[in-house]
């Protein structure tokens, strides 16, 4: 008996170990001072890393957890000094606000209004929903992009924002959520005299709370971490979300990685410690009837 | 009553017409793209820009490495998930354990990419120990990995995801049924067979559909760690579109968009046929 429980427990605490990891390295490494990041990671060999395992002319990395100077220098230079990254913080927000609004408002009236229409082919709408919902960005980027054409914003945010406000996610998964809530509650505030607006407000709205939380969080993680549309859309390099230019900040400032990356992830784990109750609870019953 | 249904039209419309306006309608109009010879003259080419697409070779081999990553990826990150999620369906006290497991989820793909290079770069951790553990240092070199790295970068993002969902599916299926086996002196493995196996096939399903879509989200990972252009042996069908888009060219772009369309959408096809196969062998 005994021996059947170690193989669970221990994969799940390895994996979990696997999963915090990364993201521990990245806060430990925050408190380094630029020249020992640079000193440590480099491929090159340079004075201040000469003592270490190198081969074939190349300088291999010295991987570590504590810093040998622990210093605030990249957060104070980050806050203070680095109006680039701040920007392209802020773009982030610009980004990522409008959609999780507009979706956590428009998408639970959709689904309530889809689940009540009585039309013969209204489920042939919900599963054009489906296949657009399951469809890949690369896709799905040739109609926005043809869109912000004919509209003419190409070069404005709007080309990102307005189609991820109408990704039909959100009235997925609310719409599963509603097709479990009792009719018999519906019927009994129709007798009552509330009408359809009335009754969304005051009875299906309130039940909405935790799968709209968790269509939150799934929003926030997806457009929090935008990569895609934004090289297609944005040309300008500083108006690029954050999320983007990470990559450039390993091989172009490599001192000030660390500390940049812990200031984009903080909202994220925000979020995330927030909702994560919602996430199994929101998402439960919705999984199963598609 | 006929009346008050039509006004639910109305709690529809912003969405449907956000939908039409964005995804749907401009999606139709592509084809005619796909259909012309070019922005100017606009005349009808028939399939020809089908037959271009499908014999680049650029796209051939952006198209197998895709399927190669699709292919290794999505069976891996499954059973993970589905592994770690029966795991954590065992454990009374699993809650922050769960909670680390989850946390990628949110994690962007930029802010730990410095950890990865650390870890699996030319000069990188693992490297230095496999070097130093005698491994020839041309044998290392060769570079024929990186697709490899990928998978690993994508999964440790990506398995969170199903984890949530086999969760759910998990959290679903009434513990009653479970007692009834074991009062019927069933072990744990005849309880997976009958009632766990049998009651999550529907989640199954609905985490190979999402896993599918979410591979493709591996761009996002790539362009982290090699930039634009990465190695051939990596070059993706996302990179070729993203190409096309730079260059402007709705002609390729939309064709290579229909083609990887028809392919999803037969697969998706597949998948829904056998889900209701499966579910209709259990009623």
């Amino acid at each position: 008996m005994r021996n059947r429980r170690v193989i669970p427990i221990a994969s799940i605490v390895l994996s979990a170990a696997v999963s915090v990891f990364p993201i521990v390295f990245i806060f430990a490494n925050s408190f380094m001072g630029s020249g020992e990041i640079i000193s440590r990671y480099a491929s090159e060999i340079l004075e201040s890393n000469a003592g270490d395992f190198a081969s074939h002319g190349i300088h291999f990395v010295r991987f570590g957890l504590l810093p040998q100077k622990p210093t605030l220098d990249q957060y104070k230079e980050l806050l203070l000094d680095s109006p680039g990254y701040l920007r392209m913080f802020w773009n982030s927000v610009l980004l990522v606000v409008p959609v999780l609004l507009g979706q956590c408002v428009l998408a639970p009236l959709a689904a309530y209004g889809l689940e009540n229409i009585r039309w013969k082919y209204k489920e042939s709408i919900f599963f054009m929903y489906i296949i657009v919902m399951l469809m890949p960005t690369q896709i799905l980027l040739v109609p926005n992009f043809i869109v912000a054409g004919w509209l003419n914003i190409r070069e404005s945010y709007l080309a990102i924002i307005l189609p991820s406000l109408f990704h039909p996610l959100g009235v997925f998964l609310i719409r599963q959520q509603l097709k479990n809530f009792p009719k018999e509650c519906m019927e009994a505030a129709a007798l009552d005299g509330a009408g359809p607006w009335k009754s969304y407000w005051y009875i299906v709205r309130p039940n909405l709370h935790s799968v709209v939380a968790a269509l939150a969080v799934l929003l926030f993680a997806d457009n929090w971490n935008i990569v895609d549309q934004a090289v297609v859309f944005i040309k300008n390099i500083y108006g690029n979300p954050l999320s983007v230019y990470l990559g450039s900040v390993v091989t172009g400032d490599p001192g000030m990685f660390f500390a940049v990356s812990v200031f984009y992830l903080i909202p994220a784990l925000l979020v995330f410690l927030l909702g994560q109750d919602y996430l199994t609870e929101g998402i439960a019953l919705s999984s199963l009837k598609s | 009553m006929k009346k008050r249904a039509k006004i639910y039209w109305l709690f529809l419309l912003p969405s449907l017409l956000g939908v039409l306006l964005f995804y749907a309608v401009p999606f139709l109009f592509s084809l005619y793209y796909a259909l012309i010879d070019n922005m100017g003259s606009q005349r009808f080419v028939g399939l020809q820009n089908f037959i271009d697409t499908l014999s680049n070779s650029l796209f051939q081999s952006a198209a197998l490495n895709t399927c190669i990553f699709v292919g290794v990826s999505v069976p891996i990150g499954m059973a993970v998930s589905l592994f770690l999620s029966l795991c954590l369906q065992g454990m009374k006290r699993g809650r922050p354990l769960a909670t680390m497991l989850l946390l990628p989820l949110v994690v962007p793909s930029g802010t730990i990419v410095y950890f990865w290079k650390v870890l699996l770069d030319s000069n990188g951790l693992l490297q230095k120990w496999l070097l130093q553990a005698g491994v020839p240092h041309e044998w290392l070199a060769q570079n024929s990995w990186v697709m490899g790295v990928l998978v690993v970068v994508f999964l440790w993002k990506n398995v969170s995801y199903n984890i949530v969902l086999f969760w759910s599916g998990l959290n679903w299926i009434p513990q009653t049924y479970y007692e009834q086996m074991a009062l019927e002196g069933a072990g744990k493995w005849r309880q997976f067979t009958n009632v766990t196996w049998v009651y999550l096939s529907p989640t199954t399903f609905v985490v190979l559909l999402m896993s599918i879509v979410n591979s493709f989200k591996v761009f996002k990972e790539v362009y982290m760690l090699y930039g634009a252009y990465p190695s051939p042996d990596i070059y993706m069908l996302q990179h070729y579109m993203n190409n096309q888009f730079l260059s402007l060219n709705m002609q390729k772009l939309s064709s290579a968009a229909y083609i990887l369309f028809l392919v999803i959408g037969m697969a998706l096809l597949v998948v829904f046929y056998a889900q209701k196969r499966v579910t209709d062998a259990y009623q």
